[in-house]
């Protein structure tokens, strides 16, 4: 990397550093461009120079999320596979509790927050949650948006065969609809977590307790059902 | 705090929060500013500030009113259930699924009943279902001295829902096999996250919503006829 596209690389990662502070203390519709210049130190001949508008920087935000994501995912199913190979499989507990230890074994891997961001854990989920409320009043911003809203729910959907598996349960519907329906809760259960949690275990326990009722509702034991 | 009430001083405070809550709706809490409501309300600053002397007084007229829109939708969605089953008996021998579908749709007000709008000329009615709850969370994240407001609230409505969720399977011949809150807390989180992910996608809530919450309703009674 010259000099030059080195020093570019910093002012724009300290423009998108600027950004998601700016957005996640008071919104995005309220925020502007000058804002984030005045955060970052930055002229807006600067900001113009990196980012087309206030739009083009949420998109980056997405996109960079929708590629660690993918990699969350990654390493959260290898770590998952290590995990459960060395699991006894003792039939004689109740298949929720199973669920449950699979699924706190999984969580703090896609838990924004969770991981070495631990420190800005809220910051990120605000950021988060405004992105959803933003994408939904602004189409600009909404081809990104899809994108990390898949690169959300694919994980759900394919971790439903292994976790599930290990318990004995099976899917009440289609795979796509249970995803969905299990997200519902861990949306809600982060936004609770942001009221309540004041430590990442508790996050983690508030957000587990959120998917649970998501997952108890959409499977039941195999066999069961009609 | 607020002065002694009369019909018109409440009049114009109900005016302030309808106005308020459409703004929230459209952008969001921090932008929605003082001079803007009072622009939509076509009220005053002077009438705004001796109904509101706060920012956390607006914030409880604007949950309150929240509060009230999820109880109409309630009511008209009982209402207009029973009203349906009384010209329609045969439904209740049906098959549970088809029981299911209509429950969602007439909650959805796809069969007849007029949907809850708060005024004419203001943002579509999903804009205000789906984004005004999590605006109103977030705010509580941010302002620690409005969180027990906001959770005393939430739980409340959480409660309410779930009575609701109840009483539309009584209606149907069925049994919900959950308790109440956490049905409450299960159809809040499904009905928000849904709606929120259509409008980024681009489609219609109510369409997406009449598939999910009959499977939801679905998990809800695990099957079971009273």
């Amino acid at each position: 990397m010259t000099d030059r596209s080195r020093r570019r690389e910093e002012t724009r990662a300290r423009l998108v550093g600027a950004a998601v502070e700016v957005f996640a203390a008071q919104g995005i519709t309220a925020s502007t461009v000058e804002q984030v210049c005045d955060r970052a130190g930055f002229t807006r001949g600067a900001f113009y120079s990196n980012f087309e508008s206030k739009n083009d920087l949420c998109r980056e935000i997405l996109d960079v999320e929708t590629q660690f994501y993918g990699e969350a995912f990654a390493k959260g199913a290898a770590d998952f596979a290590g995990h459960f190979s060395a699991f006894p499989a003792d039939l004689r507990r109740d298949p929720y509790e199973v669920l449950e230890l699979g699924l706190r074994q999984l969580l703090p891997a896609f838990i924004a927050g969770a991981d070495d961001r631990a420190a800005s854990h809220t910051m990120v989920s605000l950021l988060f949650t405004e992105l959803g409320l933003y994408a939904a009043r602004e189409a600009g911003i909404r081809a990104a948006y899809q994108r990390y809203a898949e690169a959300i729910l694919d994980p759900i959907e394919q971790l439903f065969g292994p976790l599930l598996g290990l318990a004995g349960l099976e899917l009440r519907m289609d795979s796509t609809s249970a995803a969905e329906i299990v997200h519902s809760l861990w949306e809600s259960g982060s936004r609770q977590a942001l009221l309540l949690a004041s430590s990442p275990s508790q996050l983690v326990d508030v957000v587990a307790e959120h998917v649970m009722v998501g997952l108890r509702l959409v499977t039941r034991e195999i066999g069961s059902g009609a | 705090m607020s002065r002694p009430s009369t019909p018109r001083r409440e009049q114009t405070r109900q005016r302030l929060a309808t106005a308020a809550t459409e703004l929230i709706a459209e952008r969001g809490m921090s932008a929605s500013t003082v001079e803007l409501i009072c622009d939509r309300a076509g009220f005053t600053r002077g009438a705004y500030y001796s109904a509101f002397g706060s920012r956390e007084e607006l914030y409880r007229a604007v949950l309150e009113v929240n509060q009230d829109l999820q109880r109409q939708w309630i009511r008209q969605s009982t209402t207009t259930l029973a009203e349906l089953l009384a010209t329609r008996p045969d439904l209740l021998t049906g098959p549970i699924a088809e029981r299911l579908a209509v429950a969602a749709e007439v909650s959805l007000g796809l069969h007849g009943g007029d949907e809850f709008p708060l005024g004419p000329g203001g943002p579509d009615p999903w804009t205000i279902a789906a984004l005004v709850p999590i605006e109103l969370a977030l705010y509580a994240v941010r302002e620690p001295e409005s969180r027990p407001l906001f959770l005393a609230t939430q739980t409340e409505m959480h409660e309410e829902l779930g009575a609701f969720v109840i009483s539309l399977a009584e209606l149907l011949g069925l049994r919900v096999a959950v308790d109440r809150q956490q049905a409450g807390v299960a159809l809040q989180s499904v009905v928000l996250a849904v709606a929120r992910r259509a409008m980024t996608f681009d489609t219609a809530p109510a369409q997406v919503l009449s598939v999910r919450l009959a499977q939801l309703l679905g998990c809800l009674v695990g099957g079971g006829e009273d």
